[in-house]
């Protein structure tokens, strides 16, 4: 089992990028970390360290993280690290190790849409976007509930700055493991109140995804009532499968539990 | 293709397959502290230092490395005299062989802590080395070691 690589590039502009993936076979290098495990032969392999998408800043009222931003520079930057009460510093630090981190970028955890990441659940529980070279800017829910933009290059993940609070929760067989299910929630705060619920659960084992029905409860309301209707929309509207870990029925009741405690936190 | 990398200080330039790894690469050039264990990014034993931050050379690919900078605990034990020395007086070393790479995590975090990127206490010092597994299981040693070392109470 190898990863072979026939030509390595490293462009200097995103548009010569762009043009370099038009070539059959040519295919975006992220982090590396996970091309290690797999079996296969990449005839061109664009390595974006040089394009200029590797930095954090705040413009029009977002925070944008360049897609070849290491998930540990994320973590430490203080821009996250100050947002919603350091939610994301602290969503990031469960991802696997501090040597993993500081090879993962942004843009190679988002866009294979790994199935067991946190980190697309944490932030898919916040106002978050991404953009493409050629595609543009898409909210992220769209881009994980449709087809990947192709032979395009992610450039931005965008979260918006506001008032929001926050909670991320799993479950894992250790601490050092992959979740076996996830879920992340977040409210604005708005006059006193809590709106714009946002409820992702992860790792299912599929994708993160939003539970709608369950947002539309919260909005009405966040009492005990409310709550029991959340979660139980939640498990009625996602899709739980079976792995060689755990059973989807399991993971429906975790995720479950998991969104209920994050709600309580999230109330405080 | 060719690539120049700083190792330990000092440029080198080596000719690498485009598929090569860095870790592949450090042991076929003599830096024999890097080590392959689990070969899949799980470990730790094969951790260096790029520009200063701890990376596994197991899931870095060699090519990416142009123009960078790589620290192996070849290049830092001067440095970590005393934290040799702690490992010994604990009886922290079993076959030793995961003990290179928790050198360099050790390093980074002492850094991270004056930093004030991280904190100086028991959980955040073992949260920081998550990443490095004893296949001795020899934790208990290892971490009176790194305690005394960072003069964590």
């Amino acid at each position: 089992m190898a990863l072979r690589i026939l030509e390595y590039v490293r462009p200097k502009t995103l548009e010569e990028a762009f043009e370099l993936l038009q070539n059959e076979g040519a295919e975006i290098l992220g982090g590396t970390t996970y091309a290690r495990l797999s079996s296969r032969t990449i005839k061109l392999a664009i390595d974006l360290q040089d394009v200029g998408i590797s930095d954090i800043y705040e413009e029009d009222g977002y925070i944008v993280v360049g897609a070849m931003a290491r998930l540990a520079n994320m973590q430490f930057h203080d821009l996250i690290m100050n947002y919603a009460n350091g939610y994301l510093y602290d969503a990031i630090s469960y991802v696997w190790s501090v040597q993993l981190r500081n090879i993962a970028t942004v843009g190679g955890t988002v866009v294979p849409k790994w199935g067991f990441s946190d980190f697309i659940t944490a932030v898919l529980a916040l106002s978050t976007e991404v953009e493409f070279y050629k595609a543009g800017r898409m909210k992220l829910e769209d881009f994980l509930e449709n087809p990947t933009p192709r032979k395009d290059i992610m450039t931005k993940l965008l979260i918006k700055k506001e008032p929001r609070k926050a909670s991320f929760k799993f479950m894992r067989n250790s601490v050092y493991d992959f979740s076996i299910v996830n879920a992340a929630l977040s409210a604005k705060e708005e006059e006193g109140k809590l709106v714009d619920w946002r409820v992702a659960v992860g790792a299912r084992p599929g994708v993160a995804a939003l539970s709608r029905k369950a947002m539309e409860v919260l909005n009405e309301g966040y009492d005990d009532e409310h709550i029991e209707r959340a979660v139980n929309a939640m498990k009625e509207e996602l899709k739980f499968a079976d792995d060689f870990r755990w059973s989807g029925e399991y993971r429906k009741e975790v995720a479950g539990v998991l969104v209920k405690k994050a709600i309580g936190e999230v109330i405080g | 293709m060719k690539i120049k990398v700083k190792v330990n200080g000092e440029w080198k330039e080596w000719e690498i397959d485009p598929s090569d790894y860095l870790l592949d690469v450090l042991r076929r050039e003599g830096y024999l502290s890097v080590k392959r264990a689990c070969d899949t990014g799980t470990c730790g034993a094969c951790t260096v230092l790029v520009d200063g931050f701890p990376a596994l050379s197991c899931s870095v690919l060699a090519a990416t490395m142009d123009g960078h900078e790589i620290t192996t605990a070849e290049g830092i034990a001067d440095e970590m005299e005393e934290y040799i020395k702690a490992l010994a007086s604990e009886g922290a070393e079993q076959c030793g062989f995961c003990s290179p790479g928790l050198m360099v995590m050790v390093y980074a975090l002492k850094k991270e802590i004056e930093n004030g990127k991280v904190e100086k206490n028991e959980e955040a010092v073992k949260r920081y080395l998550i990443g490095n597994l004893c296949r001795c299981s020899g934790y208990l040693g290892q971490q009176r070691a790194i305690f005394k070392f960072l003069g964590v109470k």
